[in-house]
């Protein structure tokens, strides 16, 4: 393995640190959104603070939730469904 | 004013391909860098103005229409050019370049072309490249998809054809330019649904995930570049501020990234997210503001750089592994490490991360689009956003790369990559970071001069960016157990185009099988007996006299049929490449004689 492999084996055992960093991070985010404001609002609420924090989270997981569990199911097919068209 | 100083860049790239048949040795695969340096050349020192009009059938074709608009794709296609064939250099089959050289050919037309005329000429030229691209991937699979592929193409084809034939009919006049949606007639609405096919508008997006998984390595990384960009092109000539662009770009971006969470096997992902990427373009094409207008240009520079890199990353894990299909791979990082890199560059880019370049295009075209009061379109891109991220930026490199290798993954070791292939990401992603950091780099050559420039590097921006991006990330995280890969694909609105082509073929079929059942009861009673007293009489006749005479002339049918038998051995690529050369042959001829 590569040297630069082996850092990435490295991190990855770290995943536990990279996961609390996140979480730290994104805290410091909101934090910051409290006194950096868009100069305009364009949708009427993004001006307020947490707003694309919440629109993220909320829309991240609709999407997810929504192909996973309602679109994948419907459409899911054998690779060779269509078979020599 | 017309002058003959602009080396037109699809010159290089058309004679490489007539050239390179009948190059021996492995040497030449040096002069595949020559055109792309040329067309560098070219482009970054050509003064804008009209060039190479010339007379063909009794009207003036423009073939170097070079202004702001067209030098930006031009610009990004050389580049494009450089790079792909830089990736591609280790490829020992003539015919994958000589068909990317064609289909680079016809996209630099295309885009330098000032007239219908040229335009279809070169768009058909693109279109036959590319699906040699395809075919020569040589399997069952990509044999059968590249069919499909050159009927959507040509289906879109025919409708730019119609378009422009009836829209001269009706105005006199070949010239490609912008379309006023207040002056629309029903031909505009023709040409601009086959540049709708091209650019991969949903419900006429099929033909691009179905193919652009199966072309071969280095040919999917080109086809990534130059179609839906080429159409995009078009698109801004021709039906800026048109309004149904707005919509159709939304959904578009929408779609595609929905399509792309679920899809299994690498390349559909990245496919899925071109239709996602390409409706940001839709959307500022159809504002038609000069700053969504240049959000439109320089995100479709910027997608061409991230999303090759892509398609370039994947490639190699392709060659290296044997395939992208995600079940059956898992933890790269630590065995293919330069990849990984390569490909979190483009990753990042095609999310809009800060320091990447999709963070200075794609927030300017939502800008515009939500400061001309298209909210929800504007919406749609952000919710694209955050989608796209969580497609290609979290779940593609978490289960090629960080994942640990699941049971049931490859194994083996990969196979070593080539440097040309290393070298190939590494433009590209130099070009990504650089942008990214400098976007003047970029914006420099925006087409469209605007009041109030717009500024990527503010602290509201930046933020922004990264609230969206990292909340979208802790929604995945939150719900990592519900997504997953599994075997088998998803079904896409082909389904229905496929329901219609059965439709359309019962339907001829049942009435020409009743045609040929009671023709064979038909020539059963009658044309047998008039046959076999018709023989009798021949017989005679033969023996009598013809038998010298003919002979000799059976020997040269023989021949002429052997010959045919040849040409007509049930290939559907034979045949495309034998029309397609006879196409070339004619289209020369007429320009010589005419």
């Amino acid at each position: 393995m590569s040297s630069l492999g082996a850092v990435f084996e490295r991190l990855r055992e770290l995943h536990k640190v990279w996961r609390l960093l996140f979480v730290a991070v994104l805290v410091a985010l909101v934090g910051l959104n409290v006194v950096i404001r868009p100069d305009e609002a364009h949708f009427g609420w993004d001006a307020t603070p947490g707003f694309f924090a919440g629109f993220g989270l909320v829309v991240g997981g609709l999407l997810v939730l929504i192909v996973e569990k309602v679109i994948r199911p419907l459409i899911a097919r054998k690779e060779d469904f269509y078979g020599d068209i | 004013m017309a002058t003959s100083s602009f080396i037109h860049p699809s010159l290089g790239f058309i004679l490489l391909a007539l050239i390179l048949p009948f190059l021996p040795g492995r040497q030449w695969k040096w002069l595949l860098l020559v055109p792309p340096v040329v067309a560098l050349w070219s482009v970054f020192t050509v003064d804008p103005g009209v060039y190479a009009v010339l007379p063909y059938l009794g009207e003036q074709v423009t073939l170097g229409r070079v202004d702001g608009l067209s030098l930006i794709f031009a610009q990004v296609f050389a580049v494009m050019s450089l790079i792909g064939m830089v990736y591609a250099l280790n490829v020992t089959d003539k015919g994958q370049h000589i068909a990317a050289s064609l289909y680079v050919a016809g996209s630099f037309g295309s885009v330098f072309a000032g007239d219908y005329v040229s335009l279809f000429l070169f768009w058909e030229l693109m279109s036959i490249g590319s699906t040699f691209l395809i075919f020569l991937n040589r399997n069952r699979a990509s044999t059968l998809a590249g069919y499909r592929y050159f009927l959507y193409h040509t289906v879109g084809g025919l409708f730019l054809l119609g378009g422009l034939l009836l829209r001269y009919q009706a105005t006199g006049t070949f010239a490609f330019d912008h379309i006023l949606p207040s002056d629309a007639a029903y031909y505009d609405w023709l040409i601009l649904a086959g540049f709708c096919v091209n650019a991969a508008v949903v419900p006429l997006h099929a033909w691009l995930p179905d193919a652009y998984p199966r072309a071969t390595v280095a040919g999917a990384v080109f086809m990534c570049a130059f179609t839906t960009k080429t159409a995009v092109y078009v698109l801004a000539r021709g039906f800026a501020g048109w309004e149904i662009l707005i919509t159709a770009g939304a959904v578009m971006a929408v779609y595609g990234v929905m399509q792309a969470i679920i899809a299994n096997s690498a390349r559909r992902v990245l496919a899925y997210d071109i239709i996602s990427q390409v409706g940001y373009m839709a959307v500022g094409i159809g504002v038609g503001s000069a700053l969504t207008m240049n959000g439109a240009a320089s995100h479709a520079y910027a997608h061409i750089l991230y999303k090759s890199l892509l398609f370039m990353s994947v490639g190699c894990v392709m060659t290296a592994l044997g395939t992208d299909r995600l079940e059956k791979l898992g933890g790269l990082a630590e065995r293919m490490p330069w990849v990984a890199v390569f490909f979190t560059v483009g990753a990042m880019s095609i999310s809009g991360m800060p320091l990447f370049n999709g963070f200075v295009t794609k927030t300017m075209t939502i800008a515009g689009t939500a400061e001309a009061h298209f909210t929800w379109q504007a919406l749609a891109l952000e919710v694209a956003t955050a989608g796209t991220f969580i497609a290609v930026g979290i779940r593609l490199p978490y289960f090629l790369f960080w994942r640990k290798r699941p049971e049931g993954a490859i194994a083996t070791p990969p196979a070593p990559l080539p440097w040309n292939m290393y070298l190939g990401m590494a433009l590209a992603a130099v070009l990504c970071i650089a942008q990214g950091v400098f976007p003047d780099m970029l914006y420099r050559y925006l087409p469209f001069p605007v009041e109030d420039p717009y500024e990527p590097w503010t602290a509201w921006h930046v933020l922004q960016a990264l609230l969206l991006l990292g909340f979208a990330g802790l929604s995945v995280m939150l719900m990592k157990g519900v997504m997953t890969i599994r075997d088998g694909d998803n079904l896409d609105l082909d389904y229905f185009y496929r329901l219609i082509g059965k439709a359309v073929l019962a339907l001829v079929c049942r009435p020409l099988a009743w045609i040929d059942d009671r023709w064979t009861e038909a020539y059963r009673a009658i044309g047998l007996r008039g046959l076999v007293m018709l023989g009798s009489a021949s017989a005679w006749f033969d023996k009598k006299g013809i038998d010298g005479v003919v002979d000799g002339s059976a020997v040269t049918v023989l021949g002429i049929g052997r010959l045919g038998a040849k040409a007509q051995n049930g290939n559907l690529q034979d045949y495309l490449a034998l029309a397609a050369t006879l196409a070339l042959i004619l289209f020369g001829l007429v320009w010589y004689l005419g």
